[in-house]
């Protein structure tokens, strides 16, 4: 994040919070790990892009960060992040202003960390992932809510059997500040490679849909499975990536892991379709069939 | 892929003949051509007679809103209490739609029918019209209403599009997404493509049309919907390959490809003369092509029980049993589970089609224009583009 703000500051906007560390970053936000009335909450500082020449900017992105929040606070899934103790309140810092709030802090490795690593999932654990993060984009999709932001750095796997996948974010750092397209990460230089192809249609919010979401759902899955994005390789040009999103069909996941069943890479690699008619779209059928392989 | 006679004028005991020999596996009414009372009468011979043959009937309501043109034919339709005529503008109303939809369904709940088709409006330019957001409304209210009649029997919702509006790709993908994304789902869809006549086959074998005519039956069976398809003919085995459950065809030219001049008085002219549906050519030829080809060509005769007619032409009536003989049998051939490899099946039969055809033309047989290789560069383009835009 440029021009990130000094921790120290942020604890005086952030009184209540005990032991600030921060555990993470992106291109509009900063995240902290800090002790709250005695619990372990994750502290998140969002910057809100404003154009001093249109104040309207301002009001709509804190209108929809208000909205996001409002949404993550109806959501009962266990699949998704829950909000905090901090309730969402504005501040500024340094003379740029934010949105700050807290969530649950969930312990456990980002899949994102986990691919670095080298680690290679098990079916059991693909089917689990796909069936979680399904379960939450059905949530979503029943509050007319699309997530837009689902990727390994999203997804933290825990040790918990009741939740052993959670999808952070709801897409606020996708709506509030575009697309980032430069950053300073591993393997993957940042959100825009998770992406559907619809989205880089013009006009797309007219008809855009949770079938977005069925496709990084499975982007995640496959890349997670196989240690590969299919689209985004590092050193490419910007628009090499966005052109094989389009227009390129990734590898069958099946040539990657032959140890997995068939019928289960044929299902991810239908879900990862350019065009949204093409992906099965019934999240019932979709869960039923990600649990067979569990 | 099953096979169901499109049924119309003529009907004779045609539909029961194909039962019996279990070329067929049911029969889609029009009320167009057979008076109401007919049609019921039949349909309660043939569930009694055949229990297993599926029974539908095209409401044919897109001819609603030809009222004005003054040489409209529309037969028996009128012989249905709930048909009448609109003006697209009373159409673009949901109520009703809703209002029709519930007459229709009331109406055809008396009949022994095994599956329900909804009505709807026919798409005559392009899915970026009036027309296209009326179809869509039809199709999207159509479970809701039909739930409420209490009728449990499957709901098929309709779609009639002219080949015109299948040429604009961002248009067709469009209407696509929206109609696989439905609140309110019907089992399935019945699916007409119409030409501009009966007679334009290149209307339809057009490379554009048949490879949108695939993906509509491709994106709407991974959807989970079962798509049955009207007037198909020779193209069934290629929309099954792509997910379709059916496709249908009948005896006269008019019930092989729709158009919507069906409603409108013929030109007039002889009876057409009678044809051999050659599996191997893909396409129908006359008996004295037949005759002088199957010497020449193997492969030409499909070598199936109803050759034997041809020797030297059957009655009239028989000419249709010989072409849902020769369809049955491609469709079994070129039928897959995985659509993949179905496609790759078909795209053999055509390669095979293609090379007949070359040795045709190497032995300096000049055939009727017609039976000509005309349908084959279309198809196999269509089955290519179908591939690709599938990411098969």
């Amino acid at each position: 994040m440029k021009d990130k703000p000094d921790i120290e500051k942020v604890k005086q906007v952030a009184p209540e919070a005990e032991n600030l560390e921060e555990i993470g970053s992106g291109g509009y936000k900063v995240v902290y790990k800090a002790l709250i009335s005695g619990k372990i909450e994750a502290v998140k500082l969002v910057q809100i892009p404003s154009d001093e020449t249109d104040e309207t900017i301002r009001d709509e992105n804190l209108h929809r960060i208000g909205r996001e929040l409002d949404i993550l606070s109806k959501c009962k899934s266990p699949y998704l992040v829950k909000l905090g103790s901090i309730a969402p309140r504005a501040c500024e810092v340094n003379s740029i202003e934010y949105m700050l709030y807290s969530e649950e802090y969930i312990p456990g490795d980002s899949l994102r960390e986990m691919i670095l690593k080298d680690y290679r999932p098990t079916r059991e654990e693909l089917a689990e992932l796909g069936a979680c993060i399904l379960k939450a984009v059905q949530e979503l999709a029943l509050m007319n809510v699309i997530h837009r932001d689902i990727k390994p750095d999203n997804i933290i796997k825990t040790n918990d059997p009741v939740r052993p996948y959670v999808l952070l974010d709801l897409g606020i750092a996708f709506q509030i500040g575009g697309t980032p397209i430069t950053r300073n990460s591993a393997r993957i230089p940042g959100t825009l490679y998770y992406i559907a192809p619809e989205m880089l249609d013009q006009g797309f919010r007219q008809n855009l849909d949770y079938r977005a979401d069925l496709y990084t759902v499975a982007l995640t899955v496959y890349e997670f499975a196989s240690g590969d994005n299919p689209f985004a390789h590092r050193g490419d040009p910007q628009f090499t990536t966005l052109y094989r999103i389009k227009k390129q069909r990734p590898r069958p996941l099946r040539e990657l892991r032959n140890d997995l069943p068939a019928e289960m890479c044929s299902l991810i690699d239908q879900l990862m379709r350019k065009l949204p008619a093409l992906r099965p779209a019934n999240l019932d059928q979709l869960i039923k069939e990600m649990e067979r392989y569990r | 892929m099953k096979l169901f006679a499109q049924v119309g004028h003529g009907l004779g005991d045609k539909v029961t003949m194909g039962l019996e020999e279990k070329f067929i596996d049911g029969a889609i009414f029009s009320p167009k051509d057979l008076k109401r009372d007919t049609m019921v009468n039949r349909i309660s011979e043939i569930r009694r007679d055949y229990p297993d043959a599926e029974i539908l009937v095209d409401p044919q309501f897109y001819v609603c809103l030809f009222a004005n043109s003054p040489a409209i034919n529309f037969g028996n339709i009128t012989d249905w209490s709930c048909f009448r005529t609109f003006r697209k503008g009373e159409l673009e109303r949901s109520q009703t739609v809703d209002r029709v939809l519930g007459e229709y369904f009331r109406e055809v709940a008396d009949l022994e029918v095994t599956s329900v088709l909804a009505p709807n409006i026919y798409i005559s330019q392009s899915f970026d019209s009036r027309e296209a957001v009326i179809a869509k409304n039809f199709v999207r209210q159509a479970k809701e209403i039909y739930d409420k009649t209490g009728n449990k029997r499957p709901l098929f919702a309709s779609l009639i599009i002219c080949r015109e509006a299948l040429q604009d790709r961002k248009e067709f993908e469009d209407f696509m997404n929206d109609i696989t994304m439905l609140e309110t789902r019907p089992d399935g869809f019945y699916l007409i493509i119409a030409s501009r006549s009966s007679e334009a086959l290149s209307d339809i074998y057009h490379t554009d049309v048949v490879a949108n005519w695939m993906m509509l039956n491709l994106s709407l069976s991974i959807n989970g919907f079962e798509v049955i398809n009207g007037y198909s003919d020779l193209l069934t085995p290629f929309l099954g390959a792509a997910g379709g459950v059916a496709g249908a065809t009948g005896w006269w030219s008019n019930l092989r490809v729709f158009s919507i001049d069906r409603f409108f008085p013929s030109v007039g002219g002889r009876l057409p003369i009678i044809r051999y549906l050659s599996k191997l050519l893909l396409n129908r030829i006359t008996i004295s092509e037949k005759e002088a080809l199957s010497p020449f060509v193997s492969g030409v005769l499909n070598q199936l029980p109803h050759d034997e007619e041809y020797a030297p032409e059957p009655e009239r009536s028989r000419e249709v049993l010989q072409s849902w003989e020769a369809l049955k049998s491609l469709n079994e051939e070129l039928s897959d589970n995985d659509v993949a490899r179905g496609l790759e099946k078909c795209l053999q039969a055509i390669s095979r089609a293609e090379q007949a055809y070359s040795e045709i033309a190497s032995f300096g047989i000049v055939l009727d224009q017609r039976s000509r290789d005309e349908h084959i560069l279309p198809l196999l383009d269509g089955l290519r583009q179908f591939r690709e835009r599938a990411e098969l």
